[in-house]
């Protein structure tokens, strides 16, 4: 379970998340969502405690800085941040290591599952965008996390990796953990999510469950309406 | 293009002020230094050697232009950004003028090695008995032979820019022309002399006067027609004047007409260039600030892999994976092994020439310059780097088991540097084995200090930009390294102590400051502001 309770961010005088309130249940997929510079990445990297702020973040009930968050955490940075000169296979050894994950199969399984099995003796500057962003995936979920945090996943995947990680997320909902993914492309989010949170300025401007009502607005028509006029009508 | 060139410079220049604050200074402190360096070379020489003025004009020009020849034979078509490639190269623009963007990077590196050259003024002119008008010699000189010595690199590496066979020909044409010019020198100096004795017997100056003045010197590619110029000044030599300006004025009317007379092909190099560029400038915004030098190097994966490590420990052995595969020699940093090489020189070159009247004067010199050197290579490390990347963070491990984690992946280098340093310290200052063994324990201190300061400054001041982060890590450096030499000073000059004690006291005052650092450093893992 994530919880982020009146969190706000300042950048000098710039406000990037302005007591920000949300949380996302076991087994639920949230998404946060909202055009650039709206205070996505901000929020994301306050969760990851890569950022400092004021109010309070909790993982499974702790403080997200605690050595007990950062074990059910994972992390898929917007642009991937891998070793140059370490192989991929080097890349998955390392998290185990660090992490302290008896499991030496579970990088392999990843690995395959991401068709990066034949990539394994390739460095990570010889990768591709799309391939550095899957090794970064299959990074943040050695440790095997309860709460997964992804940040503009999708971006630089190639078609079949994007239809994987959708599969990704669903799997993880059904494994009871806690998903957030942020996201600016509303194309790509499908029914697999929970709950959704439009960002504006900083702020949460919309937030929708997904219930399957035929009345409500949609996902889309709720966010260009927010985007585009009137955020207070939502 | 041009006007459109200009207000971005303008531009740029207007959001950051300082850069003109920067400029300023560093005109007025070549002005300063050359005057000085003229002064402190005519006072040390009553008498002047021409001939080792003149000679020694001659060789920095020509290790200068090899320099910049294979700089620009190398990087030609790099230096492109994508708005280069997009705005520039895409647009209706030819690609000779488009070559010109990248020379501006290039330029900018010429000015701050012509800047270097400048504050070495004084040394040099207590090395050469440089006067004022040889100064502005070198200076002037210099500009010609960096210009058009990478303009030619750059021409060729354009031109069979399809071709890696040709580029390499040019290489082997340009090593031969070398090894001719230091085989025709090593022949005229065993001619004059008549044994390697009688060489020897020369010095390091009398030879650097005769190979520098001697014909073969006078005919090197540009370094050696541009100085000619001089040289016929200094000697009252028409000839060699009117040949050297002919000489230059054909050299850079012959760089025009190959430019423009020549269809260049370089623009799928360029793009992988910018990519490179993009990609590092990417990286750095997601705070991933990338190890240049390993970009640009051919690192091979090898047998070796990741097999060590349990939690913290885990990132020390991945950086000596990274380390041993990043270097040409074992775990050593090459820069490293590079600026070791400057201080062998620089002090080979104190001891030889006598500049310093002692032994110990040797022993400030070597020492300064290894601290000097130190202060950039453990600031910015790539063990610092790994404090611009998420993981060091998020792995759950306490945050000085993981601060010590990386700094001990940088204590092998760090041990062999000291006693590389111990051994300079040794052999040039004339000491004991205690007294280099006492430097090679100081060094090691202040290495450590160096690394931390590194990383403090990278967390605390990283909206400063590169530059001023740079300049502001290494004076910081400094400065403790010179409040770490107060208390020692006082022990070696009123307690009348060893060189051995001055070295250790001043190690353990580092050790003090490394271990008030590595509390603030923890404090900053654990409260990090990864923006």
């Amino acid at each position: 379970m994530l919880t982020v309770n009146n969190v706000t961010k300042k950048y000098k005088n710039f406000l990037a998340n302005d007591n920000l309130s949300f949380k996302i249940e076991d087994g639920e997929v949230g998404i946060l969502l909202g055009p650039n510079g709206a205070g996505k990445s901000t929020i994301i990297k306050s969760i990851n405690g890569l950022l400092r702020y004021n109010g309070t973040i909790e993982i499974n009930g702790v403080d997200n800085r605690s050595l007990e968050a950062k074990r059910q955490l994972g992390y898929i940075p917007e642009i991937p941040a891998l070793y140059d000169t370490l192989t991929v296979a080097e890349h998955m050894e390392f998290i185990r290591r660090a992490y302290k994950i008896e499991d030496v199969d579970i990088a392999d399984k990843l690995l395959e599952r991401f068709e990066l099995a034949d990539k394994k003796k390739k460095m990570g500057k010889e990768l591709s965008k799309g391939m550095q962003q899957k090794v970064s995936i299959c990074c943040a979920l050695v440790h095997n996390p309860s709460v997964v945090i992804f940040d503009e996943p999708m971006v630089g995947l190639d078609p079949h990796a994007i239809k994987e990680l959708k599969q990704l997320f669903r799997e993880l909902k059904a494994e009871g953990k806690t998903v957030l993914i942020s996201t600016h492309m509303i194309d790509t989010i499908e029914d697999y999510w929970d709950v959704a949170h439009i960002m504006m300025h900083g702020k949460i401007a919309a937030t929708k469950h997904n219930r399957g009502d035929e009345d409500e607005k949609s996902l889309d028509e709720l966010f260009f309406e927010i985007t585009e006029g009137t955020p207070e009508e939502a | 293009m041009l006007s459109a060139t200009l207000y971005r410079i303008r531009k740029d220049l207007a959001k950051k002020p300082w850069v003109i604050v920067v400029a300023i200074l560093a005109i007025l402190m070549t002005v300063f230094m050359i005057w000085t360096g003229a002064h402190a070379g005519a006072d040390s020489e009553k008498v002047r050697n021409l001939e080792l003025s003149i000679g020694a004009i001659n060789v920095i020009s020509i290790i200068v232009f090899d320099f910049v020849f294979s700089s620009g034979l190398t990087n030609g078509a790099v230096g492109f950004t994508y708005a280069d490639v997009n705005f520039h190269l895409a647009g209706p623009f030819t690609p000779k003028f488009n070559l010109i963007l990248a020379s501006s990077g290039i330029m900018k590196m010429c000015g701050l090695f012509l800047w270097v050259l400048c504050c070495q003024s004084t040394s040099l002119s207590l090395m050469f008995g440089f006067r004022t008008w040889d100064l502005i010699a070198l200076i002037l000189g210099n500009v010609i032979v960096m210009c058009a010595g990478y303009a030619l690199g750059a021409f060729f590496c354009a031109y069979f820019n399809d071709s890696e066979e040709k580029i390499t020909l040019v290489k082997r044409i340009f090593t031969a022309v070398n090894v001719l010019f230091v085989g025709a020198s090593f022949a005229l100096l065993y001619k004059r002399c008549g044994s390697i004795g009688a060489i020897r017997g020369l010095g390091l100056k009398g030879i650097i006067a005769t190979v520098g003045s001697s014909v073969p010197a006078k005919f090197f590619p540009v370094a050696g027609w541009t100085n000619l110029v001089y040289t016929g000044i200094a000697y009252n030599n028409m000839v060699y004047t009117v040949i050297g300006i002919v000489i230059v004025v054909a050299l850079i009317a012959g760089i025009l007409a190959l430019y423009l007379n020549t269809d260049l092909d370089y623009y799928e190099s360029a793009m992988a260039g910018a990519q490179k560029l993009a990609d590092m400038k990417e990286a750095k915004r997601a705070g991933v600030d990338t190890d240049t030098s390993k970009i640009n190097a051919k690192i091979k994966v090898g047998k070796e892999t990741l097999k060590k490590g349990w939690g913290a420990s885990a990132f020390t052995y991945r950086h000596f994976l990274e380390n041993s595969r990043g270097a040409k020699l074992f775990f050593i940093n090459p820069l490293g092994i590079i600026y070791r090489i400057i201080t062998f020189g620089y002090g080979l070159m104190m001891d030889k020439m006598s500049i310093m009247d002692s032994p110990k004067g040797n022993l400030v010199a070597v020492m300064v310059m290894m601290i000097m050197l130190n202060a950039v290579v453990y600031g910015g490390g790539k063990t610092i780097l790994e404090f611009n990347r998420p993981y060091i963070f998020m792995v759950p491990e306490k945050a000085s088991k993981k601060l010590m984690a990386c700094i001990a992946a940088s204590l092998p280098e760090m041990i062999f540097d000291a006693i590389l340093c111990g051994g300079l310290v040794f052999y040039f200052g004339h000491l004991t084995i205690l007294d280099g063994v006492s430097a090679a324990v100081m060094m090691l201190a202040f290495n450590l200090l160096f690394q931390l300061v590194g990383l403090m400054s990278l967390r605390i001041f990283q909206s400063l930009g590169r530059v001023l982060l740079i300049t502001l890590r290494t004076f910081i450096g400094y400065g403790l390294v010179l409040f770490a030499f107060v208390p020692a000073i006082i022990v070696f000059a009123v307690l009348e102590g060893s060189l051995a004690s001055l070295f250790l006291v001043a190690a353990a005052f580092a050790a003090v400051l490394v271990g008030v650092l590595m509390i603030f450093a923890k404090d900053l893992v654990d409260k990090v502001e990864l923006a």
